[in-house]
């Protein structure tokens, strides 16, 4: 039987989205089920099942952005694991950049992934020019092994000072660390980013320590559930630049999911809107907590070499920019201490979620004041969790929160609730665009997510964008995006040289190390590699 | 409780639909934040660029009042700004012909601020043929002469060894740029393209802000902009008032320490008598020490400015502007070491204004314990290594160092936190040791350094750094190696600032020295396999070390942050 059918799957904090495309037929068949907490593969597989009438033998790809990585980090709920790092710098991860949360107060806190007794030193040394001043030995690696196994860790990072300039000594010892560890979860810094800036690298692959058994178990599941269909689909992961990687390369390098669902909306926004002749484009996720804007521009997604998840949780490796406010269809319209109107940051999210819902919140929200406004059919609301939207409890909550304290009738704070949500949404474009240069008056708006299309109009006039593109599927963009994604690695080297002295040798052996080095993560699933 | 009256009354007169204010209040918020963009985007040098030593605002055309200010610009500048521009207004109101299109320039530290690396550009926004605001810019330009490089000099008795002094001159008049002016300025830098590439940031971010505010005055018309920007700083100054009025009448009494001035072995008290009379806050400096002769003195609106960075981290949902210090009235003696005029010199500025924060929080300890903190390291630790590398060309590692926080009342204090006074980060040891013939052998958390307390104060930092290179020779300009970073409500304080070095002298103990001054030393000599440590304070502790609960004293022996010995 021939197997024409790719599939992308977005799985969200509410919703599972799935996009199957027969790229025979060219049919394309959208699904939209509850996501499950706890495990996400359940709600994964009774998704994909239903929109393939629950026959997976024509389905020859299933491309998947999941969100386990970034909750994980975000809730905490990582491996316990430890650090085996060079004598001298066991403090690394926990004394970051030397900074604070915010410029005001001076009230943060902040507790590194590894705690800091399952922090080890042992003696070597590498200076900045390469130079291996200190050996490392053997059985200090095998010691500070066992000692972290006794401590019940699960996985481990390898970080050495100046390893991005020789990581003749790390690869020495991940040698023998691979050898006495119990299990595959093994993080080695220089493998996963060599760069220079040790607590941007160290940080990076700690989090992919952390990361790694939950991560991996989680793939695991997954192929399980669909072997045991009997299928022998292929299961490609969405990475944060975008592109698309194996399920191995996926659980050997789980921090380079971190934004792996956001980034699938973003590169079918830009895919679309190119198609539509549209180069310079300004993408607009409005979800259940927060809008998530992007920057296109020349065609191309902006990318950004380094994130952070939380204050201190650096992630340093190529990811498609994202610009986040709290000013989702969730977020909480309340009057501020000076009598002001102010839209979140606090969120009903998406559990108990608006107060239309009904699931017991009753301060009002952006959606609320959407629904007041008949700018949302309360009879048809998206997703098949809820049949009715209750307008009522929408008005009683303006009315009460809003309305009454500001002397106003109910529809004009519904209104006033949308334009200081609007006025948010725009500074953030604003910023996004100028930040790096660019004039947003020459973009082109693509709202996408559950809401967004809903300010699109007002987000145009207010920042004078030239126009707004709406997807078909607005709600399951990010599907899309995964089906549309390109198969892609990122290779990062650090060459700590002036122009003029730059050895032309040596600099072409270090491209041909890192193209070979793609290529073998590339042809782990059998794709033709397209460009390097 | 009058004034409360007075300025709700006021505030009431002013029609302004809270829809449209709070959208103005955003837009105008937003093109500090773009200006702020703008400069870091393009200046040449890294402490502009990297560590965001700058700042951008929108300011009163009478009065020089701080209207709006960016959320990114360093909280310092934030605070000095207004100012710097009452200083331009001041000149324009002694020369006269002020015109649209001029720009001017100026470091004077004495009446904006701060010390003579920092360049504020000022510009009049003229609407219907008057000034409407004036949009400002400061950044902290890399080199401005004098006697050292980066012009932080320990030794520094007059403010000519600390760099050139500009007034404020008009960089353009009516649009015209006065090259004359470009060229003393250049002529007087060690880094002039740098200089050069900074101020013209300087230019785009403030021709920025005229553009984006235009274009808001021509969609909401000056009167609806003007009532706005009155009742956000009206807002501001009753929620300030709300605060201190919630507060019990009565003065309260702090004192704290610096070492020395770097020159003479003294101590130099400052002292704040601090009233609260219902919603009015009376800060009396009077106690402190007179002007000393060393760099740690600091001009009269460095006070001011400094204040409202304690203010800003006490009572945080204040927005920032000049609202925040309408209820706050200044004693500051003429002969104060708090209110110096030229020529003495001000270049350690840093390390009496951090001082200054920490007796405020001291003060606000006795009667809003919920809103303090333990104090922070209180130091910005200036360490420069220089010397010459084989090939003859020369080096200067030159760089700021980190220490704890203080507890508070939802924890314990961050380890190795940024000076209150600055958001800028360190750079990565790395890049460090890749720029310079230097090897870190330890940069660590310092065990023991957090005050005692229910929440502990953050740690301190360990930076040992060992010469490989032939020699070189240091100097540190550094603070609270004598009096200790107190802590709050009962909290114990962090530990003192270490220096030591690797000496040859015959004083040297175990071949180790450390500073007559504690902190403040030039002309340590090392050779190759020497090295410098720094042990940085950490931060004071919050409430009774009593109170601390046994498993999170068990969890801080067990991760070794502290060491179980003597505590």
């Amino acid at each position: 039987m021939r197997k024409s059918i790719v599939i992308g799957v977005d799985v969200g904090g509410t919703f599972t989205d799935i996009l199957s495309l027969d790229e025979v037929l060219g049919e394309v068949h959208v699904e939209k089920v509850p996501s499950t907490k706890g495990d996400q593969s359940s709600g994964f597989l009774s998704g994909i099942m239903a929109a393939t009438n629950h026959d997976l033998s024509s389905v020859s790809t299933i491309i998947h952005g999941t969100t386990v990585a970034t909750n994980a980090l975000l809730e905490r709920k990582g491996a316990k694991a430890g650090i085996i790092t060079t004598e001298g710098f066991r403090d690394v991860l926990e004394m970051r950049r030397r900074d604070r949360p915010t410029t005001w107060g001076l009230w943060g806190q902040f507790t590194p992934v590894i705690e800091r007794k399952c922090r080890l030193e042992v003696p070597e040394r590498t200076l900045a020019d390469g130079t291996v001043v200190k050996e490392i030995a053997a059985a200090s690696i095998e010691a500070a092994a066992k000692d972290l196994i006794d401590q019940g860790c699960e996985s481990v990072c390898l970080f050495f000072i100046n390893g991005y300039a020789n990581k003749n000594n790390e690869t020495k010892a991940a040698k023998i660390l691979r050898q006495v560890w119990p299990n595959d979860y093994v993080s080695v810094a220089t493998e996963i980013l060599p760069e220079i800036r040790e607590f941007e690298r160290c940080s990076t692959a700690s989090l992919n320590a952390y990361l790694q058994p939950v991560v991996a178990n989680y793939l695991a599941r997954l192929e399980d559930r669909i072997a045991k269909e009997n299928s022998d689909s292929e299961i490609l992961i969405v990475q944060s630049n975008g592109g698309i990687m194996s399920v191995d390369a996926a659980k050997a390098f789980p921090v380079r999911t971190a934004l792996s669902g956001p980034a699938a909306g973003v590169v079918a926004a830009r895919q679309i809107a190119n198609a539509a002749g549209f180069l310079n484009v300004i993408t607009c996720d409005m979800g259940g907590t927060s809008f998530d804007v992007s920057l296109v521009a020349d065609g191309q997604n902006i990318l950004t070499a380094q994130a952070s998840i939380d204050f201190g949780m650096v992630i340093r490796t190529p990811m498609i920019e994202m610009s986040t406010i709290g000013a989702g269809g969730g977020s909480i319209a309340h009057i501020d201490e000076t009598g002001l109107l102010e839209i979140g940051p606090d969120s009903a999210g998406s559990d108990p979620g608006p107060v239309c819902y009904g699931f017991g919140n009753d301060r009002p929200t952006v959606t609320d004041a959407n629904l007041v406004l008949g700018r949302i059919d309360a009879r048809k609301p998206i997703g098949n969790k809820l049949t009715a939207l209750d307008r009522d409890a929408a008005v009683m909550a303006i009315k009460k929160h809003i309305a009454t304290p500001l002397g106003m009738r109910v529809e004009d704070a519904a209104e006033a609730i949308v334009k200081v949500a609007n006025s948010k949404m725009a500074g953030a474009i604003r910023l996004i665009s100028i930040e790096r240069g660019h004039d947003p008056k020459l973009f082109v708006a693509m709202p996408f997510g559950g809401g967004g299309a809903l300010h699109a109009g007002a987000l145009m006039q207010d920042i004078g964008l030239a126009a707004a593109i709406v997807p078909r599927y607005p709600g399951v963009t990010s599907a899309l995006g995964c089906v549309m994604s390109d198969l892609r690695h990122d290779e990062v080297r650090t060459l700590n040289v002036m122009l003029n002295s730059l050895d032309d040798d040596h600099l072409h052996k270090l491209i041909a190390e890192m193209t070979s080095s793609a290529e073998g993560i590339i042809q782990q699933s059998n794709a033709k590699i397209e460009s390097i | 409780m009058k004034t409360k009256e007075t300025i709700s009354d006021t505030m009431s007169k002013i029609k302004m639909d809270p829809v449209t204010l709070a959208i103005l209040k955003g837009r105008l918020e937003q093109i500090a934040d773009e200006m702020d963009a703008t400069l870091f985007r393009s200046a040449f040098n890294p402490i502009i660029a990297e560590a965001h030593d700058a700042s951008h605002g929108i300011y009163d055309a009478i009065t020089g009042e701080t209207l709006v200010q960016g959320k990114s610009g360093l909280p310092i500048f934030v605070g000095v700004m207004a100012f710097a521009v009452k200083a331009v207004i001041d000149k324009v109101a002694r020369d006269g012909g002020l015109q649209d299109g001029d720009v001017y320039i100026f470091n004077d530290p004495y009446d904006g601020g701060t010390h003579l690396s920092d360049f504020r550009l000022v510009k009049p926004i003229y609407r219907n043929g008057e000034v409407f605001c004036y949009l400002a810019s400061v950044g902290h330009w890399h080199d401005v002469g004098g006697n050292v490089p980066g012009n932080y000099n320990p030794e520094a008795t007059e403010c000519f060894q600390e760099g050139m002094l500009i007034p404020p001159v008009k960089l353009f008049s009516a649009g015209v740029l006065n090259t004359d002016i470009v060229d003393i300025l250049s002529s007087n830098s060690r880094l002039p393209n740098s200089l050069y590439g900074d101020m013209n940031g300087q230019i785009n971010a403030l021709d920025l802000g005229k553009q984006r505010l235009n274009d808001l005055l021509d969609h909401y018309g000056e009167d609806n902009i003007k009532k706005a920007l009155s009742l956000l700083k009206m807002r501001a100054e009753r929620m300030m008032r709300d605060h201190l009025s919630a507060l019990p009448n009565g003065t309260i009494s702090v004192e704290d320490f610096l070492d020395n001035d770097g020159v003479n072995d003294v101590a130099l008290k400052l002292a704040v008598d601090m009233t609260i009379k219902d919603e009015k806050l009376i800060i009396d400096f009077s106690r402190s020490s007179p002007a000393c002769a060393g760099p740690v003195n600091i001009s009269r609106s460095t006070t001011i400015a400094a204040t409202y960075v304690a203010l800003k981290h006490i009572f945080t949902d204040v927005p920032a502007n000049a609202g925040v210090l309408q209820p706050v009235e200044f004693i500051i003696p003429e002969d104060s070491f708090l209110s110096v005029r030229a020529p003495k010199p001000v270049g350690g500025y840093t390390e009496t204004i951090l001082r200054l924060i920490d007796v405020l929080f001291q003060a606000f300890e006795h009667i809003a314990p919920e809103r303090v903190n333990g104090c922070a390291y209180g130091t910005i630790n200036a360490l420069s290594i220089a010397g010459h590398r084989k090939n003859g060309s020369r080096w200067v590692m030159f760089s700021f160092f980190g220490g704890g926080h203080g507890g508070h009342p939802e924890g314990d204090g961050l380890n190795h936190g940024n000076a209150p006074i600055s958001t800028a980060t360190i750079p990565p040891l790395e890049i460090l040791e890749a720029a310079y013939p230097v090897a870190f052998t330890q940069w660590a958390l310092r065990p023991d350094s957090g005050g005692a307390g229910k929440h502990r104060g953050g740690l301190g930092a360990i930076y040992e750094i060992e010469l490989l290179e032939k020699s070189a020779t240091a100097f540190l300009f550094g603070e609270r190696g004598k009096f200790p970073p107190p802590g709050v409500v009962d909290g114990g304080a962090g530990a003192v600032n270490k220096f030591y070095y690797d000496s040859d002298d015959d004083d040297a103990v175990n071949n180790k020295k450390s500073p007559p001054l504690v902190s403040k030393i030039t002309g340590i000599k090392l050779r190759k396999g020497q090295r410098v440590r720094l042990e940085t304070p950490g931060g004071g502790g919050y409430g009774k070390p009593a109170d601390r609960p046994q498993h999170l004293i068990d969890n801080d022996i067990a991760q070794g942050y502290v060491s179980g010995e003597n505590k």
